[in-house]
């Protein structure tokens, strides 16, 4: 192991290694600037989790395991949308959606799922998908109800 | 913006790997087939437009609001 992965970096009390960075080559819609990000847990904000942008301390993204939202989430995709996420193999994907907290009413709160975040943990690469799938919805409810 | 007229059957080649070809019209509806290289992602603009701003909407939270729908989620249903 080489002194950048073991070395600690900090943002906003975060603590992370190089080993941890998840890259998004292409960043994200609306985000296109932004490549590098980790993720952080936090027993009391289970079954959340924090996506950070480490280049942007000001943009970090609640995200959630989809099948927490929905079981029988199930998106087609084909390994055209993954090739970019160098080899992988079903168990070696993580899936993410990006959770929209409704600040004035936080029961209103929604998730993207038409637009998972995929992350290949065996590259650390990630990216997000737009789906050609009617299923699922940009503002899918999260706590019940559509 | 670049403006080209083309008939039904006809198409543009952007580069030399995307080649968009008018297939069909109705006077209201235009089919339009794409053919580009695998990495190259295609998307209804007003589709990856909402993802866009859904993102943006997404994209600052507090540490406060994060407990509290970490409380409501575990006492859903």
């Amino acid at each position: 192991m080489n002194m950048e992965t073991q070395s600690k970096h900090n943002i906003d009390g975060l603590e992370y290694t190089e080993a941890d960075i998840l890259h998004f080559e292409n960043g994200l819609p609306g985000f296109e600037e932004l490549h590098k990000y980790v993720l952080s847990s936090n027993p009391d904000h289970e079954p959340f989790q924090w996506l950070h942008s480490i280049e942007d301390p000001n943009i970090r993204f609640v995200v959630i395991n989809p099948m927490l939202v929905n079981k029988d989430y199930n998106p087609k995709l084909s390994s055209i949308h993954l090739e970019s996420l160098g080899p992988f193999s079903p168990e070696t994907l993580l899936f993410f959606c990006i959770v929209t907290l409704d600040r004035q009413n936080l029961a209103n709160s929604t998730a993207n799922m038409a637009g998972p975040l995929v992350v290949n943990v065996s590259t650390q690469k990630g990216k997000q998908i737009i789906l050609d799938d009617q299923r699922y919805g940009i503002r899918s409810s999260i706590l019940g109800g559509n | 913006m670049l403006v080209l007229t083309r008939k039904i059957g006809e198409s543009i080649r952007i580069d030399d790997s995307i080649k968009i070809t008018i297939v069909e019209s109705d006077g209201h509806n235009i089919k339009i087939g794409i053919d580009a290289p695998r990495e190259v992602a295609v998307h209804r603009e007003e589709v990856y437009q909402r993802i866009l701003a859904e993102n943006k909407k997404a994209a600052v939270n507090q540490e406060s609001d994060m407990s509290a729908i970490a409380d409501l989620f575990k006492k859903r249903d």
